[in-house]
């Protein structure tokens, strides 16, 4: 297992002092804060954070730590030594259920089967209650459309019989329910962190997200979709197929038709008890003007039909 | 686990419903604490008086982060709600961002 280096974790000097260190992490809490913080890591550098803080906010632990010294530096291979937290009072306690998102390293010095762990009366020790966890899924599209069983790979946290963490892959099938969308969270049951001494497992939470798609775009429950067309089906009308996720629709282009016109297709977005609507935002594409032909019809077009784009632009010139 | 097991969750979504004791259960809390929610207007249960009060999944996932926010950033009720909705907002920008972002692209 490696060293961690609290302090550099931190940010602070070894001699900091508590307010500094609060302050220190009140900083990085908010930064890194899963809920608020958009960086990409931000949940494990969160989790090494409040690792380093309840170590350094409390001062038992921290003079134990101390004592480790200099000896050690971050990344470096690291045992605790045979009389880790010999000659200290263990007057506080820390929160047991917690610690186990923490590292390999936090849970050997610190965790439920270290001398910090075992002290503290009764009721103060880790809650029966297995911990919830969180995770983020990606599903595509045409899969959150369908429904149906997923198989999804998670690490997960898991408590050793000698009382240390390690993180394991696990792989779960999971049944979705034709229609999830983005944001929608899937709760299973018992299948967070076993509970410590008998009580219930806690739960999994997946919160959806949804794979970028080369064509649909969602807002909730409806679904956007860009659909060329030519400028004499914007112009005469015309009736054009249209992919949505449940398949190709016929929809009908109204005569006189312009750019960025949104039409709607009721009841064609994501199922749900109040289905979601698919829009289709027109886009004239004009064909290339690239051989005789095409050449001579635009300039027809020039001769005969007295037509000037920026009319609307006023009469300045 | 076999991999042949298939595991059917709950959906949390706004179509759910749950009482006092089950939503408060869920994030690990006391039923007081979601008086207080309700109170100050981040829950929003259907029904009359406490005892008939419907949570959505909605105010389940709600709940859960301000449980987080309060606990981990150490905020008060007032301030993680604030934060909350803030945070909500800008999720609903970013998404409509994105889907004009793409129009024009295309």
């Amino acid at each position: 297992m490696d060293f961690k280096d609290y302090y550099q974790i931190m940010g602070v000097a070894r001699d900091a002092n508590a307010e500094d260190i609060k302050r220190a992490y009140r900083k990085l809490a908010r930064k890194f804060h899963p809920d608020v913080s958009k960086e990409a890591n931000a949940e494990d550098k969160f989790k090494e954070v409040q690792e380093a803080y309840e170590v350094l906010k409390d001062p038992q632990k921290r003079a134990a730590y101390d004592q480790l010294g200099t000896r050690y530096h971050a990344g470096q291979d690291f045992r605790p030594p045979p009389d880790w937290g010999r000659d200290f009072e263990f007057s506080t306690h820390f929160s047991g259920a917690e610690d186990t998102g923490f590292s390999d390293f936090f849970s050997s010095l610190f965790g439920a089967r270290s001398p910090f762990g075992r002290a503290g009366g009764p009721g103060m020790g880790p809650s029966p209650q297995g911990q919830d966890h969180s995770a983020r899924i990606q599903v595509s599209l045409e899969d959150a459309y369908r429904g149906g069983v997923q198989t999804i790979e998670l690490q997960s946290p898991e408590m050793t019989p000698n009382g240390t963490v390690m993180v394991k892959p696990r792989t779960l099938r999971v049944t979705l329910p034709a229609g999830v969308v983005e944001g929608q969270q899937i709760r299973l049951a018992g299948q967070g962190s076993p509970a410590m001494t008998g009580g219930k497992p806690g739960d999994l939470y997946l919160e959806i997200s949804f794979r970028p798609h080369p064509l649909f775009k969602v807002e909730g429950r409806d679904v956007t979709l860009t659909l060329p067309v030519a400028p004499w089906e914007a112009a005469l009308g015309a009736t054009v197929n249209v992919p949505t996720l449940g398949g190709p629709v016929e929809m009908r282009v109204p005569a006189g038709a312009k750019s960025s016109q949104r039409l709607r297709l009721k009841g064609r977005g994501m199922p749900g008890s109040t289905p979601g609507d698919q829009y289709v935002v027109l886009k004239i594409v004009l064909p290339p003007g690239d051989s005789p032909q095409a050449r001579a019809l635009y300039e027809q077009m020039k001769r005969d039909l007295n037509f000037d784009p920026r009319a609307d632009l006023g009469k300045s010139e | 686990m076999n991999l042949r097991d298939v595991i059917h969750g709950e959906v949390i979504d706004h179509e759910l419903r749950l009482g006092i004791g089950e939503v408060a259960a869920r994030a690990h809390v006391q039923d007081t604490f979601i008086i207080e929610l309700v109170d100050y207007g981040v829950l929003e249960p259907f029904g009359g008086n406490r005892t008939e009060w419907q949570f959505s999944g909605t105010d389940l996932h709600r709940l859960r982060r301000i449980v987080r926010l309060m606990r981990e950033l150490d905020v008060n009720v007032g301030g993680a709600a604030v934060i909350l909705d803030l945070l909500e907002e800008r999720q609903r920008m970013r998404n409509h961002l994105d889907l004009l972002e793409a129009l024009l692209n295309k």
